[in-house]
């Protein structure tokens, strides 16, 4: 207790305080304590017993309050019971009794009161087998019946074992009872009473009813049927038969009776020889023998009046049998001459037959003669459509090169006296030019392969650029030009539709001497109509009906072009669904409007801006790397492209821009490439490999004649722009400016 | 603030209604607290007041928010909430008119009262409070839990209420022990303790027990001042030298935390009590936080299973197997620091929220007219008892 390492002597110092503090402690143990700790020691004496006791206190009341109420329930429940049980039993249409180890412990008034003379005898504790002996010597029961299911009365007999529990009981007073016995556990049995003494009552009037009625019956049906009907006993002994059977077998009345027997019927018929068989070979003797045989009959003979009779004999269910007779004269008869009509008809429509067949071969030979000239025709019509399509093709790629020469020649002879000629030069191609793509689009319009590819777009885009195309034009002739400005979205072609509203713009200027064109939008309803009016020379109605077909003009001489711009939009709006119609007066002017549906506005997408243009006069400080496998092409291409300061790499293949590229070491500004290069190389394969060669993603630019839907597709998968052969110098511009500095601009 | 979660298993009790807030600034607190349950349907109200809150704040608060309702209280070493231990939560217990009445006293000064005149200030309570058919009594006392008087105290009470049983904690102010009070009608006092008596309809039951069991070290006291709890000389030696070697600990090194797990028991008859340390004094003298006296033999104390011996101690179903609705509890901080030292809080917050314990962290706790240390004294009350068939 003490350090041990400690010195001895402070051990022993400190020992002694330890025996001097315990010593203390022990003598005041016996004080009154005053003190904090004596009230401590002393308070947990105290509880300690308190708690003890109080936990006693507590178990003991609450096993009280348990019991207690516990046996309160039980009381409770008890007595509802009781009473629940005494309601139920009055309650009930039958007679309830009870009996716990076969004395009667329970029963209701109903049971009680049901044997009248036994009423004083059923009282609690009464044996159960003392009771049904009581019954079966009480003068009120008639009948006891133990077997279940059958109806009293038939088996009356009155039971002589004191053990017998009957089921059923009739009373004197012609009531009946059923008794219902259950044991509900070994020692308690259940008697049940209900009374039934009106469905007896009921079932032995309707049997009654029943038998007498059916009689009448039978007869009355039977003398009601066109077969005669006679039935015979199991002994062969007639039972019931109607007036038919023997008119039909001319039978006499003293035979035809009750009681006479079958075989003397018999020998009636065949003593007289009524029937003859049918069928030669079967006699009407081996009938007898067959019906004897016990088999059933059923045989058609004629009697000896002419008749044709049908006799059936069949078993009855009570071994008897019955025997139908009918006549089937007439049928016989029908019979016959419908089987000869129908061969007359058969051989009518065997001959039908053979005559449509020879018709119908001759059809599917002219039908096959028609199928290939039609075959012939339309392998006319598309030759004739692909080769406009490959001869406008083939002629846009010189006037293209000769455009973009033209132009650059503009620049040169600027000032010049060759400066007017050079222009009337330029528009003359720009004439042949517009005829081209009047041809191609029409040849396209009438292809049948031709796909519409119709989307959502702004029309706004698409009125501005008429403006913008045909702004010059209008000045020449001195016409004001006014496009209203709608940004409604519309779903179309937008392709096509731009090509029917600038033709319907041209015609109008071109048919204009003075005054003005208006082209606008109305929106009606979910429709936007564009028109375009002028205060032209008009139409006259004769005329309106024929301005729509090819090679049509108004007033011969007095405009230019083919006619075929209006035969354009006529086909176009067609294949697009949008209704064209014209009102004009002569002298007066002209409204041509198309109908198209609108759509929700959609998102807008950007596109090169208008003030884009005005950078084309700053010099272009550019590699532009220029595809192009026709070499006049080519050439045109970049001079003009160099007019305008940019440095230029030219390649006729994809292997030569390659080479180019790898050259100068460095990724062109932008690609300019023809679509269809020479073999199967193309301008898309130029874009991929330059791309994936310099690494860096070089904006592209495709210049095609071909109209092939499926670039478009491609343009989107490769991130080029394409423009239409022959380009168009003020989109090409803007375009190449626009696709260069993007990235700058985001 | 005083919404909160219910992952206990059990939810909040049925006839109290808890209301807590962590606000930093008092009004805040006690008005998201007192948010949660109706005033006019309420007997009393039980604050438990965390030790960053001023208590006289709380104390102005309470009166102007609540000026109609009875608001008791003291300051505490940490709280009992719905979520289990916390440090930082202003707690309200409101006890529904439903289901309480109450009375109350408060005895101050405290040091200089006397057995007799707390006796009978208890039973003067007791009868003038008319007592109710079939509802029974409690009484709960709150001390000031640094005025060394709960052992005279609670004999007093005890004494004085005769068959009411008592039950009680002191109050606490962290881990400072420096001042305490406790709360009654807006006024906080220090040197004062607080009596309540209540009745109820709610079957209750008295909690304590500890998780001490005596190991075979034992030491004498040789001097004290037995009116101070201060324990000058164990052994002969000084009594925190002596103490530390026992330990094996220097006296440096002496702590709240040792003293939580190394308590010294005392034994009467076959029961082991806790005297708790509270600290090391001048001259290596040790103040303790229960009665004390000269000759006293202390054994040194050995930890069982803390949080078993919780859960067992608090399972207190009723004799036809209720669960308690709830438990007002009052535990020893000392209990609180082992747990916190060997990384339990969680563990036993989740044992104290599954017995719906509400109460406080307190300096030392009075079960049943006696003063323990290091102890949980609890009343479980039980929900009402459905109308019988009768």
């Amino acid at each position: 207790m003490i350090d041990p390492q400690e010195p001895l002597e402070q051990q022993v110092a400190r020992q002694n305080k330890i025996i001097e503090a315990l010593i203390q402690r022990a003598n005041r143990e016996h004080d009154i304590g005053g003190s904090a700790y004596s009230l401590f020691q002393s308070a947990i004496a105290l509880q300690g017993e308190v708690w003890e006791k109080t936990r006693d206190l507590e178990k003991a009341l609450d096993t009280l309050g348990r019991a207690s109420n516990q046996l309160k329930i039980a009381e409770y429940a008890r007595e509802q019971t009781e009473r629940t049980l005494a309601d139920a039993l009055d309650a009930m249409e039958g007679g309830f009794a009870l009996f716990t180890d076969n004395a009667l412990e329970i029963c209701n008034d109903q049971f009680k009161r049901m044997v009248p003379d036994l009423v004083e005898s059923v009282v609690p504790g009464i044996d159960i087998d003392a009771y049904f002996q009581s019954l079966s010597k009480s003068s009120s029961v008639v009948s006891l019946d133990t077997a279940p299911g059958r109806l009293p009365g038939e088996t009356a007999r009155k039971p002589v074992s004191k053990a017998v529990r009957p089921s059923v009981i009739g009373l004197r007073n012609n009531r009946w009872f059923q008794i219902t016995l259950k044991q509900t556990s070994s020692k308690k049995i259940v008697l049940l009473s209900t009374e039934i003494t009106s469905i007896v009552r009921q079932n032995r009037l309707e049997k009654d009813r029943l038998i007498d009625k059916q009689a009448m019956f039978l007869q009355g049906a039977f003398d009601h049927m066109t077969q005669g009907v006679c039935t015979f006993s199991a002994e062969g002994t007639l039972l019931i038969h109607n007036e038919r059977f023997r008119e039909l077998l001319r039978l006499p009345f003293s035979l035809v009776r009750k009681g006479t027997s079958f075989s003397q019927v018999l020998e009636f018929v065949v003593k007289h020889k009524l029937l003859r068989s049918l069928s030669p070979d079967e006699e009407f003797e081996d009938w007898i023998a067959a019906f004897q045989a016990g088999q059933g009959l059923e045989r058609k003979a004629r009697h000896v009046s002419g008749d044709i009779l049908d006799i059936r004999v069949h078993a009855l269910p009570d071994q008897g049998y019955i025997m139908n007779v009918m006549d089937i004269t007439a049928e016989s008869q029908t019979t016959e001459l419908l089987e000869q009509r129908v061969q007359e008809r058969t051989s009518a429509l065997v001959e039908a037959n053979d005559r449509l067949r020879r018709q119908n071969e001759e059809q599917a030979r002219v039908d096959e003669q028609l199928r290939q000239a039609k075959e012939r025709a339309e392998e006319a019509v598309s030759s004739k459509t692909k080769f406009f399509a490959a001869a406008s093709h083939d002629l846009l790629q010189p006037i293209n090169a000769a455009k973009l020469l033209i132009s650059t020649l503009q620049e040169g002879a600027d000032q010049t006296p060759m400066s007017d000629t050079v222009q009337r030069l330029g528009r003359s191609f720009n004439s042949i030019e517009s005829l081209l793509h009047a041809l191609l689009d029409i040849s396209r319009l009438d292809s049948t392969g031709t796909e519409m590819s119709v989307g959502d777009f702004c029309i706004s885009d698409l009125l501005q650029t008429v403006q913008d195309d045909y702004r010059q034009l209008a000045e020449e002739k001195d016409i004001r030009l006014d496009i209203v400005p709608s940004s409604l979205w519309v779903r179309s072609d937008q392709r096509y539709l731009l090509r029917c509203v600038q033709n319907l713009v041209v015609n109008a200027i071109q048919y204009t001497e003075r005054g003005r064109v208006l082209a606008g939008c109305r929106h009606k309803g979910d429709h936007l109509v564009l028109e375009v009016w002028d205060t032209g020379i008009g139409i006259s109605k004769k005329d309106q009906h024929r301005i729509f077909s090819e090679f049509t003009r108004v007033s011969d001489g007095a405009g230019f072009g083919m006619g075929l711009g209006l035969s354009i939009v006529d086909r176009a709006c067609r294949r697009l669904g949008h209704p064209v119609s014209v009102r004009s007066k002569p002298g007066m002017g002209s409204v041509f409007s198309i109908a198209l549906p609108v759509v929700e506005r959609g998102r807008r997408l950007e596109g090169p801006k208008e003030s884009d243009s005005s950078s084309g006069s700053e010099e272009m400080d550019l590699i532009v790397l220029i595809v192009e496998n026709n070499p006049d092409v080519l050439f045109a291409t970049a001079k003009k492209v160099e007019s305008w300061g940019g440095s230029v790499l030219t390649a006729v293949s994809t292997e030569e821009a390659l080479e180019q590229v790898r050259e100068i070491g460095m990724a062109p500004d932008i690609i300019l490439a023809d679509y269809q290069l020479d073999g199967d190389d193309t301008g898309i394969r130029t874009i991929e490999e330059v791309r994936s060669l310099s690494g860096a993603d070089v904006p592209a630019i495709m210049i095609t004649a071909s109209r092939d839907e499926s670039l478009v597709e491609a343009s989107r998968r490769h991130r080029f722009t394409v423009l239409t052969k022959p380009v168009t110098l003020s989109r090409l511009r803007p375009l190449i400016d626009w696709k260069t500095r993007r990235p700058e601009t985001l | 603030m005083n919404v909160l979660p219910t992952h206990s298993t059990r939810g909040m009790p049925e006839t109290v209604k808890v209301g807590v807030s962590y606000a930093v600034e008092a009004a805040r607190a006690v008005d998201e607290a007192a948010s949660s349950f109706a005033a006019h349907a309420t007997c009393f109200v039980l604050v438990f007041i965390p030790d960053h809150l001023d208590p006289q704040e709380i104390a102005e608060q309470t009166s102007q928010r609540l000026p109609s309702t009875t608001v008791f209280g003291c300051t505490t070493a940490g709280q009992l909430t719905p979520k289990g231990y916390e440090n930082d939560a202003l707690v309200m217990l409101a006890f529904p008119r439903r289901h309480f009445r109450c009375s109350s006293a408060l005895i101050s000064p405290l040091n200089a009262a006397s057995i007799e005149r707390i006796a009978s200030e208890a039973r003067q309570l007791a009868s003038r409070f008319p007592r109710t058919a079939n509802w029974r009594r409690v009484a709960l006392v709150i001390a000031d839990g640094l005025s060394k008087q709960e052992d005279m105290l609670v004999a007093a009470l005890d004494a004085g209420l005769g068959d009411v049983p008592v039950f009680g904690g002191s109050a606490g102010h962290g881990l400072a022990f420096d001042e305490t009070f406790v709360l009654r009608g807006g006024e906080i006092h220090t040197n004062a303790a607080l009596l309540l008596l209540l009745e109820t309809d709610l079957c209750f039951r008295g909690i304590g027990f500890d998780h001490f069991l005596p190991t075979p070290k034992q030491m004498v006291v040789t001097r004290a001042v037995p009116e101070d709890r201060l324990v000058l000389e164990i052994n002969g030696a000084p009594a925190a030298q002596e103490y530390a070697r026992y330990v094996g600990c220097s006296v440096a090194d002496l702590s709240p935390k040792v003293f939580a797990e190394n308590p010294v028991l005392v034994r009467n008859g076959k029961a082991w009590h806790v005297r708790a340390i509270q600290q090391v004094a001048e001259d290596d003298g040790l103040w303790f936080l229960s009665a004390i006296d000269d000759g006293l033999v202390l054994t040194l104390g050995q930890g069982t299973e803390i949080l078993e011996t919780l859960d067992t101690g608090l399972d207190q179903p009723s004799s036809s197997g209720r669960e308690p609705d709830f438990i007002l509890g009052f535990d020893c901080y000392l209990r609180r620091l082992e747990i916190e030292q060997n990384d339990l809080v969680g563990e036993a917050s989740r044992v104290l929220r599954k017995h719906r314990v509400i109460g406080f962290n307190t300096y030392g706790e009075q079960h049943l007219g006696v003063h323990v240390n290091q102890t949980f004294v609890g009343v479980a009350f039980y929900p009402p008892q459905e109308g019988g068939l009768f």
